[in-house]
């Protein structure tokens, strides 16, 4: 059956986030896959995984909002879930780790692998049905109720009958049952067609079937008795019976399939909303501010309150500096301002934000209402780079290249100090000719630059769909860590940061 | 039977692999692009292929027809199935003259008639249904058909179906418990897995009804079988007989003309698999345009034996383009060590040898002149003292300008260098003078790059280097040296990350 809690039916997985470990790196997200995960690997992996995946499909990020919320509302139930999902799963990687030590088996004991599998899974069904049947009686009509009651009714208890007999009949093999395989006279007078007709207890007349040949009687017309004091006969009897079984086996195997992949899918979906639940519970506990974003159906556009970083918070248990922005329609953010006035923080606060409102999580902000964007990338400096001097350019630009490679019209970047590794005018110049082909494109900029060179252009010649923000300073010349609008700062201070700490 | 490799009278297999390997294949790389399929199961009967040059422009265009029509993707799997149709044919004959049992030996026997007739009516079939375009395939259906219509060939077939028909029918099934094991003389059609996938899966679809592995082996009886047949045997009496008539005495089922046909197919087909493999992995490949003039042009032309290790160790693969008019003469690239014109050198002249043998070059677009003749004389490393080495060379010139036609490809990569710069450039320049009065396609790498300014009928090319401060060759070739680029510029178009080239590459989505 299929578990549609993360995603619609008809979901198509869109890569959206084609340079996973660079914006892993460059948002620092590692510090909220330990809130979601507590300690839990598999969590970790599955949260990671998905929430490096977010997607342009409006119908399945509302769809996924609405489970969580959900979930938010139930978190006991979902803990509940997710620890016999686990349970299920420790058991069973027990059991294939002590079957694979025995290496390649014999037919029947593979057979008997097979039901004490299957034995394994049912128990753990018969269990997760009955948390689910708690759970449903909880849960409000949606998304979760809908999965309940499909899975309650593909494993109703005639279902689990019918496994339980099946185990017993497999088990009546081992103790002295029989098997009876169909065939013809194939190519080169070889037997084909082989196909295994039943698995039974041995009839009971067949009893006195003993006396019988003693006297050469022969129960059935055409039975010719094979004898068994043939010891060649007898083996190929014997191979022929286990190939049968061993094709049992498998039809059996690929039912345990079906059933593990059921619990892993289960596992990871639960697990998702598990690691989301205890974000949540963390987050409200510092009160900074959780929303879920309104989805805006036209293109082009960041509008918000309170944005901050949530790395940040969860790394200082701190209420950061928040920012507002308004970017109806706007394609180019121009971002300049002070040395360590809080661009990169701001720029990382919008990016984790846009991020978790297209995977269908609640956003780090009091309110947002935000377009979708096809592709979001991350071009920040790398700091590891810095020796290298010769080549840095170069670098920025093979990384850019690459990314302009999976880039799709409508995408969003995130551009932090680019271009600043050659002079002045070039950088300017290359800015300026890359931004406006992306805009052309209809791809949204972030550009936190120092690059005044380009920034005056674009204020002077008032560039369409921009926006210039620039880290914000009080009346005393303070840093306020706010970025704010207004024209493009002429410098960094960084002067007066070096008078400051070098006094004349 | 008709060639796929010349439209008349063919080279039968054996004569075939009597042809001497060329000797360009060394300095190409082709050595190692034979080698890649040393561990195909098919290997031995392929590889002499790979010497089978064309001597006209029409044997060149003839193949290239074939492997065209090979490319559809239909005719393509009708061709596989053919060639494993006929494959399993020739098992079964191989099982009849292997097997101790003279029951089973005739068995084998009528299987191959079967399956060998069967493979060849459904091929004809299929090429009715979905017509090839070239002559070849045209031809080759019409001979198989004939063959099909032959009035013996119609009686042995209908023959050997009824016989056929009457194995068939055999059928049983056996009971196997501890204590006992029963033979019986129906056939069962339940499927106890198809059981449990109804209950269990509600899926019948998926899955084998029938074990996928009989514990009896392919060719010998087991036994069982021996056991089981004999039972047959009494109870059937007039159909074994019948098969000890029509099957008792051996002949020759499969012609020696098909299965050289089969050779020649997987020939093709190999091949194409290969170029298809560098297709998916985003490298261009393309059939050349074949002309008799000497006009050229090879657009994003790669080494396809480098690219495909450059692929594996993920290293990047460089793409260059060569042009000639039918008015220039020759086309000499000059430029730094290591600068990548060796790797131009062989994939200009893999591209010759790919498109005359009919198959694709390793190339976005490509259009060569018919060459029936490739020379290659690559500076030989080694083995010769100085004086020596420029002697050894001259004498493979003169073993060259010996076996020329009108229709020549010559490469000379790096010559003469241990002669004195002044001796090469007249050496050169005096051989570069006949060599177009002959008429050849002369593709020369030099390091006298004097001789580039000879004429202006020369093509220059140049190998470049990116002026980064570390010297690193960009092993891109072009036609005129790029200097006076200022730096971040040219990284900028590098990566083409200029506003046109961005919005060409955001527009293509």
């Amino acid at each position: 059956m299929k578990v549609n809690l993360l995603n619609c039916e008809d979901y198509l997985i869109s890569d959206v986030l084609p340079f996973k470990n660079d914006i892993f790196e460059d948002l620092m997200l590692e510090p909220i896959l330990e809130v979601m995960s507590k300690n839990d690997k598999f969590v970790y992996t599955a949260c990671k995984n998905i929430l490096l995946a977010p997607t342009s499909d409006r119908k399945n990020i509302l769809h996924r909002q609405a489970a969580l919320q959900e979930a938010i509302e139930n978190k006991k139930h979902i803990f509940s879930l997710y620890s016999i999902i686990s349970e299920v799963f420790t058991d069973l990687t027990l059991l294939r780790s002590r079957t694979k030590k025995n290496g390649n088996p014999l037919p029947a004991v593979r057979v008997l692998n097979s039901i004490e599998t299957l034995d394994l899974l049912s128990t753990g069904l018969e269990r997760l049905k009955s948390a689910v049947v708690d759970a449903n009686n909880q849960f409000k009509p949606g998304i979760f109720r809908d999965f309940f009651e499909a899975f309650l009714k593909e494993y109703d208890t005639n279902f689990m009958t019918l496994v339980h007999e099946k185990c017993q009949a497999l088990r009546t093999l081992q103790v002295g049952g029989e098997i009876q395989i169909s065939g013809r006279i194939g190519r080169g007078m070889k037997c084909d067609s082989l196909t295994v007709n039943s698995i039974s207890e041995v009839r009971a007349k067949r009893k006195f079937e003993k006396w019988d040949s003693l006297f050469g009687i022969r129960l059935h017309k055409d039975e010719i008795r094979i004898s068994y004091e043939d010891v060649q006969l007898t083996r190929d009897c014997k191979d022929l019976e286990s190939t049968g079984l061993l094709h049992v086996a498998s039809c059996f195997e690929e039912f345990n399939n079906d059933l593990s992949r059921l619990f892993e899918t289960l596992r990871t979906q639960i697990a998702f909303f598990y690691g989301s639940c205890n974000l949540h519970t963390h987050m409200s506990g510092m009160a900074f501010g959780l929303c879920f974003p309104e989805i805006d159906e036209h293109p082009r556009s960041i509008e918000g309150k309170g944005f901050y970083d949530l790395t940040l918070a969860i790394k200082n248990l701190r209420r950061p500096m928040d920012n507002n922005l308004k970017g109806a329609d706007t394609l180019l953010y121009i971002i300049t301002g002070i040395n360590h006035g809080g661009k990169s923080t701001f720029v990382r606060s919008i990016a984790i934000a846009q991020i978790m409102a297209q995977v269908g999580l609640f956003v780090p902000a009091l309110a947002m209402r935000t377009s979708l964007y096809r592709g979001i990338f991350t071009h920040f400096v790398r700091n590891e780079d810095v020796t290298m001097t010769a080549g840095r350019l170069e670098e920025e630009l093979s990384r850019l290249s690459r990314i302009v490679d999976m880039m799709k019209p409508n995408s969003l970047i995130f551009l932090n100090e680019s271009f600043a590794t050659t002079s002045e005018n070039e950088g300017a110049t290359i800015a300026n000719d890359i931004i406006s082909a992306l805009n052309a494109n209809e791809v949204t900029v972030f550009f936190v630059t120092h690059i005044y060179a380009y920034a005056r252009k674009a204020y002077q010649e008032k560039f369409p769909r921009t926006k210039f923000l620039s880290a914000e300073r009080n009346e005393r010349s303070e840093r306020t860590f706010r970025i704010v609008e207004g024209e493009p700062s002429f410098t960094g201070y960084g002067m007066e940061m070096y008078r400051e700490i070098i006094p004349q | 039977m008709i060639s796929l490799f010349v439209p008349e009278n063919g080279l039968s297999f054996l004569e075939v692999s009597e042809l001497p390997k060329p000797a360009f294949f060394h300095d190409l790389n082709l050595d190692a692009y034979v080698e890649k399929f040393r561990e195909d199961e098919y290997y031995s009967s392929i590889e002499p292929y790979f010497r089978y040059f064309p001597e006209k422009l029409s044997e060149a265009l003839y193949r290239q027809e074939i492997a065209t029509d090979l490319c559809d993707p239909d005719i393509r799997a009708s061709v596989n199935r053919f060639i494993s149709g006929i494959g399993i044919a020739e098992r079964y004959l191989s099982y009849s003259e292997k097997v101790m049992s003279s029951v089973q030996k005739w068995k084998w026997r009528l299987d191959t008639i079967v399956q060998y007739y069967d493979a060849i009516e459904r091929f004809c079939f299929e090429l009715n249904a979905n017509p090839p375009k070239s002559k070849a395939f045209y031809q080759l259906h019409q001979e198989l058909s004939a063959l099909l219509f032959v009035p013996e060939t119609v009686k042995l077939r209908a023959k050997a179906q009824e016989l056929n028909a009457g194995f068939e029918k055999l059928k049983f099934h056996i009971t196997i418990n501890k204590e006992r094991a029963t033979l019986d003389f129906q056939y069962s059609e339940d499927d106890y897995c198809a059981e449990i996938r109804t209950e269990f899966l509600n899926s019948v679809e998926s899955g084998e009804q029938t074990f996928t592995e009989s514990p009896f082996g392919d060719m010998n009886i087991s036994p069982l079988e021996e056991f089981i047949l004999n039972q047959f045997m009494k109870q059937d009496r007039v159909l074994f007989r019948d098969l000890e008539t029509f099957c008792g005495i051996k002949r020759d089922i499969i012609a020696t003309d098909i299965v050289d046909l089969i050779r020649e197919l997987r020939f093709y087909i190999i091949n194409l698999d290969y170029f298809e493999k560098m297709k998916e992995r985003s490298f261009p490949i393309c059939f050349p345009k074949l002309v008799s003039e000497k006009e050229l042009y090879l657009d994003d032309c790669y080494d396809i034996v480098l690219a495909s290790k450059n692929y594996e160790q993920k290293k990047e693969v460089v793409f260059n383009d060569v042009m000639k008019a039918s008015s220039e003469k020759a086309i000499i690239v000059t430029g730094p060590n290591q600068g990548g014109k060796t790797t131009l050198a062989r994939a200009f002249g893999q591209s010759f040898y790919f498109g005359m043998m009919g198959l694709p070059v390793a190339a976005g677009t490509a259009k060569l002149p018919f060459v029936n003749r490739i020379f290659t004389q690559f500076a030989s490393t080694g083995g010769y003292g100085v004086e020596g080495r420029l002697e050894h060379e001259l004498y493979g010139v003169k073993n060259m300008l010996d076996g020329m036609t009108k229709h020549s490809l010559v490469i000379f990569n790096e010559l003469f260098t241990s002669a004195p710069t002044m001796d090469a450039l007249t050496i050169s320049r005096e051989l570069l003078a006949r060599l177009i009065r002959m008429d050849a396609v002369c593709f020369v790498v030099t390091h006298t790059f004097e001789l580039a300014f000879d004429s202006d009928d020369y093509v220059s090319l140049v190998a470049t280097v990116v002026e980064d401060g570390s010297f690193r060759r960009t092993y891109r070739i072009v036609r005129k040296s790029a200097d006076g680029v200022a730096y971040a510029n040219s990284i900028v178009s590098k990566y083409k990350l200029d506003y046109s080239h961005i919005n060409y590459r955001l527009s293509k989505k």
